[in-house]
């Protein structure tokens, strides 16, 4: 397994892709970062000539809360395309039939490629850090809060990386298999919009929702039935990649 | 070493391989030849634990393949066909990452990584990209990977497909070189390279092995039997064809062009026909051009071989 994983990130950091679209997100996210303290310090100025302001005026809902929403909108968008290659591209190039031949069970050589994708979830999550090292110099941070949002970051990155290794397992083609993982996390997201229409089921489409439980955990509320939530989807989709691996060999 | 059992394998409806069976001994070069979809590439993806098979059993060092994949996948070495590799890493990073996933322990690795690369001539390129590198700098490295854990058995699929002659030269002289410290299991239409290497022969078609010897006992098999063909001017080719058929021990005869013949003798009687015919041919007052006789070859076998599998097959499809 960690022969694959040592090759995985190798693949990832010696291609110019993914240094593109980390620097692209850090772009983008660095940008509404400004532009969200912009705001903030804003606020704090009518906060300063108010007698009641200061209390609605906290660095967590301003800031925080909304930056690791964003971090969530861009990995749903950045993560399609940096999971589409890894089992897709192997089929393509016939190399998985070799890596079949090899002593290794399938359930190494998925692990091995989730831990790569998530490497790359990994490295985003330690650069973002800057931001919250920034943030608590010019403002007093509740880092239990941020570690809480950190931990919600990355069960999002494992829950959408099973599911892109998923969708590159079911194809040969890499196009497919970015355009399936797409549909799939934007409907995990966009389930709430369907929730509100219907009464009384709200709570339950809410629930169902894969962005909603990042915000919880954004605000500080580590709950198992957070957790449970993106564990049970990312051993549900690494299960299906591997069977998907068994029945594709079996019928090929 | 390794053992095949009335193996089977069906993909639905179709059936790729069909109750084969063959022994090979530890040291051999087993040829495998048939023409394309013929079930060479289904039999060495069930011995390499790729897929397990429908019915049948095959074992490699007494280990069934499909009961422990794992243990058997740690003694083979595959190379498929076309020569699947990771372009974008050097020949070096991918030897150390086939090593590191086929299970060479860490201390050895390094070690294994350079005898692999002087085995396979590969030290020029060893710091290359392999998505720069030749076609036949290719084949080795895909041929590295397979050899870098000291297999017991090679499993190579089509091995010199692609290559320009000198390439299939050197890489055959790498796979004779190969075969003295493993057991060899190579597929392959291409004749003349099975009879040069192989110790032993099989011949699948339609998912069926139609023959299993050594190159040398197949040949012989059809010896004397003698096919000569011949080209001659002066005459009407009716009227030659006629005469050609008066010649005693002539069993069939075909006209390949005008004036042109391929004659063949009947079994076991070729001897001593070819000065026959050109004698009397002289005789006749008419003009030799040319008279060759050839032995028979594994081309003639192969080809007899398939053509009689599918003749078979087409009458068993009228009579149904």
């Amino acid at each position: 397994m960690l022969a694959i994983l040592r090759r995985e990130i190798g693949a990832y950091f010696n291609s110019a892709l993914a240094w593109m679209l980390i620097s692209a997100f850090m772009l983008i996210l660095g940008l509404i970062f400004v532009s969200l303290l912009g705001i903030y310090s804003e606020y704090s100025l009518v906060a300063a000539s108010s007698p009641f302001g200061a209390q609605q005026l906290n660095p967590t809902d301003r800031v925080i809360v909304p930056t690791f929403q964003w971090i969530g909108y861009l990995l749903l968008f950045i993560l399609p395309v940096l999971t589409m290659r890894l089992i897709a591209e192997e089929r393509r190039q016939g190399t998985l039939e070799m890596l079949f031949s090899y002593p290794l069970t399938d359930t190494e050589i998925v692990l091995g490629k989730f831990f790569g994708g998530l490497s790359v979830v990994g490295v985003l999550m330690g650069l973002t850090l800057g931001f919250f090292v920034a943030l608590s110099r010019l403002a007093d941070i509740e880092w239990k809060i941020v570690a809480s949002g950190y931990l919600g970051v990355f069960l999002l990155g494992c829950a959408f990386v099973s599911f892109g290794l998923w969708a590159s397992s079911l194809t040969s083609s890499q196009m497919i298999s970015a355009a399936l993982t797409y549909c799939g996390l934007l409907s995990s997201w966009l389930v709430v919009i369907v929730g509100e229409r219907l009464k009384g089921l709200k709570d339950i489409f809410g629930d169902l929702s894969s962005m909603g439980h990042l915000e919880e955990m954004a605000r500080g509320t580590v709950s198992t039935h957070h957790v449970v939530y993106y564990v049970a989807w990312t051993c549900l989709f690494l299960f299906l990649t591997v069977r998907t691996l068994e029945s594709q060999k079996w019928s090929s | 070493m390794i053992c095949v059992k009335n193996l089977t394998k069906a993909f639905g409806n179709k059936i790729a391989v069909k109750d084969l069976s063959f022994n090979l001994d530890s040291g051999e070069i087993l040829g495998f030849l048939g023409p394309n979809g013929a079930g060479k590439t289904t039999t060495m993806r069930i011995l390499t634990g790729f897929f397990p098979p429908t019915s049948g059993t095959a074992t490699i060092d007494g280990i069934d393949v499909s009961e422990s994949p794992l243990q058997v996948q740690s003694m083979v070495g595959y190379l498929p066909e076309h020569v699947p590799l990771y372009h974008d890493m050097t020949v070096r990073e991918f030897l150390n990452f086939a090593a590191a996933a086929k299970r060479v322990p860490s201390a050895r690795r390094k070690a294994s990584i350079s005898d692999t690369v002087e085995r396979c001539n590969l030290a020029s390129v060893a710091d290359q990209l392999i998505g720069t590198l030749s076609r036949g700098y290719r084949q080795r490295v895909g041929l590295g990977q397979a050899i870098i854990n000291n297999p017991k058995v090679l499993i190579l699929d089509e091995p010199t497909v692609g290559l320009d002659p000198t390439q299939v030269r050197d890489i055959r002289a790498l796979l004779r070189d190969l075969g003295k410290n493993s057991t060899v299991i190579l597929s392959s239409h291409i004749l003349s390279e099975v009879q040069q290497m192989c110790s032993r022969v099989v011949i699948i078609a339609g998912g069926e092995m139609q023959a299993m010897d050594t190159p040398a006992n197949l040949t012989s098999a059809m010896q004397g039997e003698a096919r000569i063909s011949l080209r001659v001017t002066g005459a009407e080719d009716t009227l030659l064809e006629e005469h050609l058929k008066a010649i005693e021990a002539v069993s069939s005869e075909e006209r390949l062009e005008r004036g042109a013949f391929m004659i063949v003798s009947e079994p076991g009687l070729g001897e001593g026909l070819a000065p026959r015919i050109a004698s009397s041919v002289i005789g006749e007052g008419w003009d030799l051009h040319e008279l060759k006789a050839n032995t028979a070859n594994l081309e003639d076998i192969f080809i007899d071989l398939i053509e009689a599998e599918k003749g078979g097959a087409s009458v068993s499809h009228s009579a149904a």
